[in-house]
């Protein structure tokens, strides 16, 4: 199977519009899924990069996203929102009831395995009655139980951090996180994120057995500079790297 | 004291608790929004370090150069039954202690200053910089620098650099550069002597001088406490005290040692975790974090240079009092400890000044060794257990982490 490329976006930066005309701007069979993340005044497990495309204000309109929703159906880019729990628990009931309406199905919420456990499985089975799948988070400090507890609790793909946070790096050996994590989840896609630095690291990760990868701090600057070329070409070079190594 | 080939005893792998918590550790967090503190991690500690610091896997390899250190430096440490004490205290069960005071250094510190400095030196590095509150950690820092062929610099806390002569010497003996923290070497610490000239200082602000003068100047910072990889290390107690329990006979029903930054104890219980063994946690009432203390994000040092964790902790800004048992002083807690503790899988308890010095003579005068006084919390905490109950048969295992025999004055003069 063709390995995935996700890109991450963080909604409203540096504006919808333009985010708008990104998304149609990047070549049919790129980019296989979009990740949206939503405005947070705490992005705490996101590093510098794309702590900077968020706002100090996390408050913002759901339908917001309605424009790029839209877009991505069109393209037939499947689209995934990632926000964190401590902005949806202040955001209440609302925020599930809009993401349904623009037909989001499926949500990355980095802090809820790891700050609020205890609301985490009521939390997914309201996801669930809401239409829309809990994409499990893990990296290398998830303990193996909760991995086997969520994957219970779940179907979906598995997004799987190589680094602390986003953007940054730390050693890590490639090809020893990707095997742990296959060697505990089966029969699962497993997409890989965080301080995906070039093409060799998105290679080595699909040779050790990863189904995809993430960018998102890779092309923040691009984005910021309204960039789309540079972005792009940069998305290509990824795509060039998953699909070489396989 | 219990005898038998060491090679036996000493484990080949360090052990790593991430993957067997009950939840997911809170990752490290910056400070700042513009710039990483995480990343920050690579200019001054070690590449395998940082590895081991996030790494996800149960067994580190100890590497060959460290194990021959392990034996040259006195591991294994012995197990001793203190059947003296038993008697003492008309105990029905057994009473094992750990002693960490039989390395050279004195206390358990080495365990982890020697892989430190290692990893350092085989990236070639020339220094390593430190902290140091009572001065068993710069004690261990100094020596593995010098095993390692490294210069090393300690800076420690103005209260025991005064009133601890006799640790800055030996650390000068063994080769460092000792100097008192806040001193006029940082920006940090020109800054805290412009506040107040008389400062006592605290680990908090020794440890943003240390970062600091590394970053400055280059150099490898080495972790006394708290952090993961230093509690890996350190696994090698309770993986030496499982194997010399087994070789007796006997299993842990009872673990009690006691908490500075949490490495001693966390050294020694982890390895026991998946077991049924009761662990409590003795901390100073002075500084009581596990208990008091706010469990949630919080500065590692002083001038919040290294990331926050989430641990149990009394503010990074917590000057403690000049107590009889500086490596008690540190104002947090390891994160994967304080996250058992806050699950209730450990259980945490202040003991007072009075008892511990008279758990220290009574442990002195029965069992002959005169015990660190941080590690003579552990001791009153175990006395306080076996008096509650004197009839039981548990085997209770208490980590002595260090001698007493450089903390004498606290007994003649009532220091504090």
């Amino acid at each position: 199977m063709r390995p995935r490329l996700l890109i991450y976006l963080t909604l409203g930066f540096p504006d919808n519009k333009f985010l708008e005309e990104f998304v149609l701007s990047i070549p049919e069979g790129t980019v296989d899924g979009l990740e949206l993340g939503l405005p947070s005044s705490d992005p705490r497990y996101d590093g510098p990069k794309i702590r900077s495309t968020h706002g100090e204000k996390s408050s913002f309109d759901i339908d917001q996203i309605g424009g790029i929703m839209q877009i991505c159906r069109d393209q037939e880019i499947r689209v995934n929102i990632l926000s964190y729990y401590s902005d949806i628990e202040k955001a209440g009931e609302r925020f599930l009831q809009g993401l349904s309406r623009h037909t989001v199905h499926e949500m990355i919420v980095p802090d809820l395995l790891i700050d609020y456990t205890e609301e985490a499985d009521t939390f997914i089975n309201r996801m669930r009655e809401a239409g829309i799948s809990y994409i499990p988070f893990f990296n290398a400090a998830t303990p193996d139980r909760v991995i086997e507890k969520y994957l219970e609790m779940t179907d979906s793909w598995i997004y799987y951090g190589l680094q602390p946070s986003t953007g940054i790096n730390v050693p890590v050996n490639i090809s020893e996180v990707v095997e742990r994590a296959l060697s505990l989840i089966n029969q699962r896609d497993i997409i890989f994120g965080f301080g995906i630095r070039n093409g060799s690291d998105a290679a080595e990760i699909i040779r050790a057995g990863g189904h995809g990868i993430a960018i998102g701090s890779a092309i923040v600057d691009d984005i910021r500079r309204r960039d789309r070329d540079a972005a792009v070409y940069k998305i290509r070079e990824y795509r060039e790297a998953l699909d070489s190594a396989v | 004291m219990y005898q038998t080939r060491e090679q036996d005893i000493i484990p080949e792998y360090w052990y790593n608790i991430v993957p067997d918590l009950p939840e997911q550790l809170s990752p490290p967090k910056d400070s700042q929004r513009d710039k990483s503190s995480i990343e920050m991690l690579n200019r001054i500690l070690p590449r395998k370090l940082l590895e081991q610091e996030f790494s996800f896997k149960r067994k580190e390899k100890i590497p060959d150069e460290v194990m021959e250190l392990y034996h040259q430096i006195g591991r294994p440490t012995p197990l001793v039954r203190a059947i003296n004490l038993e008697k003492k205290l008309g105990y029905s069960g057994k009473i094992y202690f750990k002693y960490e005071g039989a390395t050279v250094t004195g206390s358990h510190k080495i365990n982890t200053a020697l892989p430190q400095a290692f990893y350092a030196a085989s990236e070639g590095v020339q220094e390593v910089v430190t902290e140091t509150g009572a001065g068993q950690w710069g004690t261990a820092t100094a020596l593995a620098a010098s095993l390692n062929g490294m210069r090393s610099k300690v800076f420690m806390v103005s209260t025991s650099f005064y009133q601890k002569p006799l640790r800055k010497q030996i650390m000068e003996i063994y080769g460092a550069k000792v100097v008192p923290s806040p001193s006029s070497e940082t920006e940090f610490g020109r800054k805290t002597l412009g506040e107040r000239a008389d400062h006592p200082g605290s680990l908090g602000i020794a440890i943003s001088e240390a970062v600091e003068y590394a970053l400055d100047h280059e150099y490898k910072y080495m972790l006394g406490s708290v952090m993961n990889s230093v509690i890996t290390h350190q696994s090698v107690i309770g993986l030496e005290t499982a194997k010399q329990l087994e070789i007796e006979g006997e299993e842990a029903d009872v673990m009690i040692g006691c908490v500075g930054g949490g490495s001693n104890f966390s050294g020694f219980v982890f390895p026991f975790i998946a077991g049924r063994a009761e662990m409590i946690a003795s901390t100073a009432e002075e500084v009581p974090k596990l208990t008091h203390g706010k469990f949630g994000y919080d500065f590692i040092d002083t001038a919040g240079i290294l990331p926050q964790l989430k641990m149990f902790s009394l503010g990074a800004g917590f000057i403690p009092p000049g107590i009889y048992a500086g490596g008690l002083r540190y104002h947090g807690a390891a994160p994967a400890l304080s996250m058992l503790v806050h699950s209730g899988r450990i259980k945490a308890e202040d003991v007072g000044e009075d008892e511990v010095l008279q758990a220290m003579r009574t442990f002195a005068s029965t069992q002959g060794i005169i015990p660190a006084p941080e590690s003579g919390h552990a001791i009153a905490s175990a006395i306080r257990y076996v008096r509650r109950d004197p009839k039981s048969k548990k085997n209770i295992i208490v980590n002595v982490s260090g001698h007493g025999l450089l903390d004498l004055s606290i007994f003649s003069r009532g220091e504090k």
